[in-house]
């Protein structure tokens, strides 16, 4: 059995928090939305998985613990 | 270069920063208001994580103010004449997408399978035939998935206005739905996810959102994807 100090817990849990909206995010916006003719310039696959999150996740932090085998698939 | 982000009703909705913290600029193009930024030096290409963040803040915002059309990532155009052309081209579609998302919002549905559950045909491993059985194990995984899927429609569906889904988009995720939901409904819909959650024994929902809803601007919202 392991412990973790409160803040590495709050900070594994926000890295999670953030991996599970990237890949929300990066579902709708390079797939969804509108679509016009324009000059799209556009690759995926170098994207830098930097930090940042804008949005508040809605679910449980229960449920972001059991997702954590599926999100280091992004 | 102009960068697209989004199509709104008003050019009051049109206020802040974009991508490298370029003032967004409103361009009329007849019943609808292109939003987009100026952009003097070539954007990244292919985009950082950052840059995705901060289009999708330009939609949030945006989403505070009225109706919003998200455009996907990585529309550009080399002036406001081209983009005017574009966008003009197709006002009566959008003007009827944005009517149609008027103070509504998406969320996210995700729907994981569980390591712990049971697994569904024992009986498989008896079979002779590698093929067989691998043909029977995606058809057992599909059907797996609609039952899921089917349980989340028929608790959830009543409260959103429509709803796009997707089956096994990915290993260890049984079908990702996207609902349209009315604000002042968004709370409901959230607890009653909750609740559907603490049900289900063999499926984990993970549940986002408020989002621009990217996934209900080029189809008529009554129509079920």
């Amino acid at each position: 059995m392991t412990s973790t100090a409160p803040s590495d817990e709050l900070q594994a849990r926000r890295e999670l928090a953030r991996q599970v909206t990237l890949v929300e995010l990066l579902d709708r916006i390079l797939d969804k939305g509108v679509v016009i003719s324009g000059e799209i310039t556009l690759a995926v696959a170098d994207i830098d998985l930097v930090e940042v999150g804008l949005r508040a996740l809605i679910a449980s932090v229960d449920r972001l613990e059991r997702l954590r085998p599926e999100t280091t698939d992004v | 270069m102009l960068h697209l982000y989004a199509i709104v009703e008003q050019r009051a909705q049109c206020t802040g920063v974009g991508l490298d913290g370029e003032e967004l600029i409103a361009i009329d193009c007849g019943d609808v208001v292109a939003v987009a930024s100026e952009h003097a030096r070539p954007l990244d290409a292919p985009p950082v994580e950052d840059a995705l963040w901060e289009h999708e803040g330009v939609l949030e915002a945006l989403l505070e103010t009225g109706p919003v059309l998200p455009v996907r990532f990585g529309v550009r155009f080399a002036d406001c004449g081209a983009l005017r052309v574009e966008v003009q081209s197709n006002c009566a579609r959008l003007a009827k997408a944005l009517a149609d998302v008027r103070g509504r919002v998406e969320v996210s549905l995700r729907l994981l399978a569980r390591d712990d559950a049971p697994h569904m045909v024992d009986e498989l491993d008896a079979m002779d035939g590698p093929g067989a059985k691998y043909i029977l194990e995606r058809l057992g995984e599909r059907r797996d998935a609609e039952r899921k899927l089917e349980a989340v429609r028929t608790r959830l569906s009543p409260l959103a206005v429509a709803e796009r889904s997707r089956l096994l988009p990915r290993p260890g995720t049984s079908a990702t739905a996207a609902f349209l939901v009315e604000r002042h409904l968004l709370e409901r819909f959230r607890r009653e996810a909750d609740e559907l959650e603490r049900e289900l024994e063999d499926v984990t929902l993970v549940c986002t959102g408020p989002w621009p809803p990217y996934n209900f601007v080029d189809e008529p919202v009554g129509a079920t994807v």
